[in-house]
C-alpha cells in the first residue's frame, strides 16, 4: 500500500514537471516568434494548408538551432514524451513489485506509444 | 488571434470547445484544429491528473488495464483520418457534441453498493479504495468486458477527432464498472493523456500538428485551467448546465450544417 502511494506520487510529480517544462519551452518559443513576426497576421493560407510534415528528428534539429517555431515544436514534443516517461515508470514499478501481468500491460502501452511516435507514412 | 483564443478558452478546456472555435470562427482547417485540440487535451489532463493522483482517488490499475483497449482504438482512429472525408469528421464531431450535451444534462445517480466483483476484476486485482471523510472506503468492480469495449470505441473517437473522449471514458467506468463517480472521473483523467499521446504521434507525421496554431491554444487552455477555474464542470447549478448544453447543441448544429453545405 505504501509502495503504491509512492508510485502515485512519483507519477503525479512526473506529470506536473513534464507539463510545466513543456509549456515553458513552448512559451519561450512562442514569445520569440511574436518578437520576430509579431506584426504579421497569420495568413488564411497557413490556417488552411495541410502540409506540415514533421518527424521528431526534424523537430530536434530545428530546436537546436534555436528557431522559434522549432522551440514550440520541442515544447509540444516534450508534452508527448512526458506520457512516455510516466508509462515507463509504471513498467518499472510493476516489475519491481513482481506484478508481471501489469508489467506486460504497461509494456504494451509503452510500445504502442513509442511506435506511434516513430510511425511514418 | 491569440487574445481571442485566450478569451474564448478561459475556463473551457477540451476538444469540445477548441475544435469548433478554430473551425467556425478562425476558419482553420479541421485537421489542424484536431491537432491543436489533441495537444490542449494532453496539457490539461496531465496537469489535473497530477493533482488527483496525490489525492488518492485515481485507480491506476483500472486505468492501465482499460488503456490497452483505448490505445489500440486511438492508434487505429488516428490512422483512419486520412481515409475519411473531412465533412464526415465534422458530422461525427457534431454527433459527439449532441451526445456530450445529453450527458451534461443527465443527472448522476449514486449506485447501490456491490458485495462482490466481476471475475476478471478479481483476477487482475482491480478493486480499490478511495478517501472519504477521514477513512478509506472500499469498492468492487463490475462488468469489465463491456468497459473494455467502450474504451476501445472511446479511443477510436479520440484518435479520429482529436478529442479526449473523457465523457465516454467516464461513462464506461461509471455505468459498466460501477465505480464511485469521483474515482471514474479521476481515472478517466489519468488515461486521457496516454490515449491522446498515441494519436498525437501519428498526427505529427500526418502533419496535423501546426506549432503556430497549437501554441496559442495550449497557452490559452493551460492559463484557462489555472485561473478560469472549471466553473462549468464543477457547478451543480442546473440552469447553467442547461445553458451550456444548449450552446453545445447549437455549435453541433452549426458544424453539421457547415459539413453538409461543404463549408468545412
Amino acid at each position: 500500500m505504501l509502495a503504491n502511494k509512492n508510485m502515485q506520487e512519483s507519477i503525479g510529480f512526473i506529470l506536473f514537471i513534464g507539463t510545466f517544462v513543456s509549456v515553458c519551452i513552448a512559451m519561450v518559443g512562442g514569445s520569440l516568434y511574436l518578437i520576430q513576426h509579431g506584426n504579421e497576421t497569420l495568413s488564411t493560407q497557413i490556417l488552411q494548408s495541410d502540409s506540415y510534415h514533421l518527424s521528431i528528428f526534424a523537430i530536434w534539429q530545428s530546436a537546436k538551432s534555436l528557431s522559434s517555431v522549432g522551440m514550440i515544436e520541442l515544447g509540444l514534443l516534450t508534452l508527448v514524451m512526458t506520457q512516455i516517461v510516466r508509462v515507463a515508470t509504471l513498467v518499472w514499478f510493476y516489475l519491481k513489485t513482481h506484478d508481471y501481468v501489469f508489467t506486460g500491460i504497461s509494456l504494451f502501452i509503452l510500445l504502442t506509444l513509442i511506435y506511434s511516435l516513430l510511425w511514418r507514412h | 488571434m491569440i487574445a481571442g483564443l485566450l478569451g474564448a478558452l478561459t475556463g473551457l478546456g477540451g476538444g469540445i470547445v477548441v475544435i469548433p472555435v478554430l473551425v467556425l470562427i478562425f476558419h482553420t482547417n479541421i485537421h489542424y484544429a484536431m491537432g491543436a485540440s489533441l495537444i490542449s487535451v494532453i496539457a490539461t489532463s496531465s496537469g489535473t491528473a497530477a493533482a488527483y493522483l496525490r489525492e488518492g482517488y485515481t485507480n491506476v490499475r483500472i486505468g492501465m488495464f482499460l488503456e490497452t483497449a483505448a490505445v489500440v482504438g486511438a492508434f487505429v482512429g488516428a490512422l483512419l483520418i486520412v481515409y475519411v472525408p473531412i465533412n464526415f469528421l465534422a458530422i461525427l464531431f457534431s454527433l459527439v457534441l449532441f451526445f456530450s450535451a445529453y450527458l451534461t444534462m443527465r443527472r448522476k445517480e449514486e449506485h447501490e453498493l456491490y458485495s462482490s466483483s466481476h471475475p476478471w476484476a478479481i483476477a487482475l486485482n482491480l478493486d480499490g479504495q478511495y478517501p472519504s471523510a477521514n477513512q478509506f472506503k472500499s469498492y468492487h468492480v463490475q462488468n469489465v468486458p463491456s468497459a473494455l469495449t467502450i474504451m476501445g470505441v472511446a479511443g477510436l473517437l479520440a484518435g479520429l477527432l482529436g478529442i479526449g473522449s473523457g465523457a465516454l471514458k467516464v461513462l464506461a467506468m461509471d455505468q459498466a464498472l460501477r465505480l464511485p463517480y469521483k474515482v471514474a472521473t479521476t481515472t478517466s483523467n489519468f488515461m486521457i493523456g496516454i490515449t491522446a499521446a498515441v494519436s498525437a504521434g501519428i498526427y505529427f507525421s500526418h502533419g496535423f500538428i501546426n506549432p503556430l496554431i497549437c501554441f496559442p491554444v495550449m497557452i490559452g487552455v493551460v492559463l484557462g485551467s489555472f485561473f478560469g477555474a472549471k466553473i462549468l464542470t464543477k457547478t451543480q447549478n442546473r440552469s447553467l448546465r442547461i445553458i451550456f448544453s444548449t450552446a453545445i447543441c447549437l455549435i453541433g448544429l452549426q458544424m453539421f450544417y457547415n459539413a453538409l453545405t461543404g463549408h468545412i
